[in-house]
This record gives structure tokens, C-alpha cells and sequence, in this order.
């Protein structure tokens, strides 16, 4: 265990390295790396990897394990069934990351190049709100990703539970 | 959280169903032993484990979506989705050690 504890702290201390490197880098480089920030933002693979990724984690969850159910919260919290729970899982954090990243993009171009005015009459404090709320979404959505991503590799070793007369055992979650 | 057992190659097998301590899982399970995967088992076989590193997992993220704001916002954004994960394990850690102690 101690060893384990050992593996996470050095982990964390190289992350917490590269995180600094990357800052560093960034400020350093700021006028290069705002351009490649901007050609992600606007790059149509960007978009396109935004949508296809959580769809396809979803409905590998789904077609690839023979447990059905979701550990984890959906978005939108009202079940629909084990298949639509999926589908509209995976289509629902798409929406949230694609959303997140056009405002993003909208708000980076806006304050950082001034080229293209995005939004017209809005306030410092307007815009401050809809970056919060961008990044809070973008946040959250990518962490709910990798989750289900994770469980959904987990899953693949799971296996069902039956009682010693060889019943499966029921389990509401 | 979740829950599992070795079995008898030596691999990790994880339960369908999740209890907060042997007791309660015995009481699901309606006794003491089960099946899983045509072995059987006893559930002091049963071990939990923490489903996600959340500090690591909010550290990366937070860094990323951070860069929006520029290298300040690299340090700020890794500093709070670590912060955020690391509270997250601590209640996991909690749950997987309450697990592990029971009888």
C-alpha cells in the first residue's frame, strides 16, 4: 500500500511539474501559443473529435459490456431506458463540450486577437459569467468523460453476481 | 468505489453491485457466499478499491481547460481541478477504507 501511496505522490509531482513547464512555456512563447490555441478552437477536428468522442465511449459502454448500467450520474438525469441513456448520454456531453468550446472560442478571439467581435454589447462582468460557466461545463464534462471512459474499461472485467442457489443477485444501484 | 475479488488466475474480477461494508453486502447477497463467473466465493474475499485518481484526473483537465486563460491560467485551472479531485478521493478513500476494515 505504502508503495502504491509512493507510485501516486511521484505521479503527481511530475504532472504537477509539466503543469509548471507548460505555464511556463506559455508565458514565455505566449504570442505561439495563443495562435495554436486559435487554430485548435477553430479547426473543424476539434468539433469533430468534441462529438464522436463521448457518442462512441457511450455506445462502446453499451454494445461492449454485458452490464448495461451506468455507474456514474447521466447529464440528464431522467432515465430513459438502458439504450437511450447511452445514445443520449454520449450526444447530451458532446452538446456540452461543443457549446463550451464555441463559446470559448468566441471569448478567446474576441479578448486576446480583437480581430472578430463575437458578442456585441455584452459587459467585462457578461463576459467574465460566460467564462466561468464555459470553463465550469468544459471541466466537467471531459471529467465525466474520462469516468465513463474508465468504468467502461473496468466494466469490460466485471461480472454479475449470483447467490448460492445461482441467482443473480438484484442490485438497484 | 467498487468491488472486487482475485480470482483463481490471479486477476481482478469486479462485482456488478456495490455495498459500504461486507455486512451489507452479505445482506444483498443474502449470505455469506456467491458466485462470480462460475467460481465461488466468500465475501471476506471482497476488496474495494477506488474507481478514479480524481486529483490526477482534475490536475490534467483543469491545467487544459485552463490554458484558455493563458499561463496564469494553467496554474490556476491545475491548482483548482486538483484541489476539487483530491477533496473527491478523500470521501472515496473514506469509503474504500470503511470497506477494507469491515467484517
Amino acid at each position: 500500500m505504502k508503495k502504491k501511496n509512493k507510485k501516486m505522490n511521484m505521479k503527481l509531482i511530475l504532472l504537477t511539474l509539466a503543469l509548471f513547464a507548460a505555464a511556463f512555456f506559455s508565458y514565455r512563447g505566449w504570442s505561439t501559443v495563443r495562435i495554436l490555441i486559435r487554430m485548435v478552437l477553430e479547426s473543424e477536428i476539434t468539433y469533430f473529435i468534441a462529438w464522436a468522442v463521448p457518442i462512441l465511449i457511450f455506445l462502446v459502454n453499451f454494445v461492449g459490456n454485458k452490464i448495461k448500467d451506468i455507474d456514474s450520474e447521466p447529464m440528464i438525469t431522467m432515465r430513459f431506458g438502458k439504450f437511450c441513456d447511452h445514445a443520449l448520454g454520449g450526444v447530451a456531453y458532446a452538446i456540452v463540450i461543443v457549446t463550451a468550446l464555441v463559446l470559448l472560442k468566441g471569448l478567446f478571439i474576441q479578448t486576446f486577437f480583437g480581430d472578430k467581435i463575437f458578442f456585441v454589447d455584452f459587459k467585462n462582468i457578461d463576459l467574465l459569467t460566460i467564462l466561468s460557466i464555459a470553463l465550469f461545463l468544459l471541466y466537467s464534462a471531459i471529467r465525466k468523460i474520462i469516468e465513463i471512459a474508465k468504468s467502461t474499461f473496468i466494466i469490460g472485467h466485471t461480472a454479475i453476481v449470483l447467490d448460492e442457489k445461482k441467482k443473480e443477485v438484484k442490485y438497484n444501484g | 468505489m467498487k468491488l472486487f475479488v482475485i480470482n483463481p488466475t490471479n486477476q481482478k474480477v469486479y462485482l456488478n453491485i456495490t455495498a459500504p461494508t461486507r455486512g451489507g453486502l452479505a445482506a444483498l447477497i443474502d449470505g455469506t457466499r456467491f458466485y462470480l463467473s462460475s467460481h465461488l466465493y466468500n465475501i471476506s474475499d471482497v476488496y474495494a478499491e477506488r474507481e478514479i485518481n480524481n486529483t490526477v484526473a482534475g490536475l490534467v483537465v483543469g491545467g487544459i481547460v485552463g490554458a484558455f486563460g493563458g499561463p496564469i491560467g494553467i496554474i490556476i485551472g491545475g491548482a483548482l481541478g486538483g484541489l476539487i479531485g483530491n477533496t473527491s478521493d478523500d470521501n472515496e478513500n473514506t469509503k474504500v477504507a470503511t470497506f477494507n476494515n469491515s467484517q
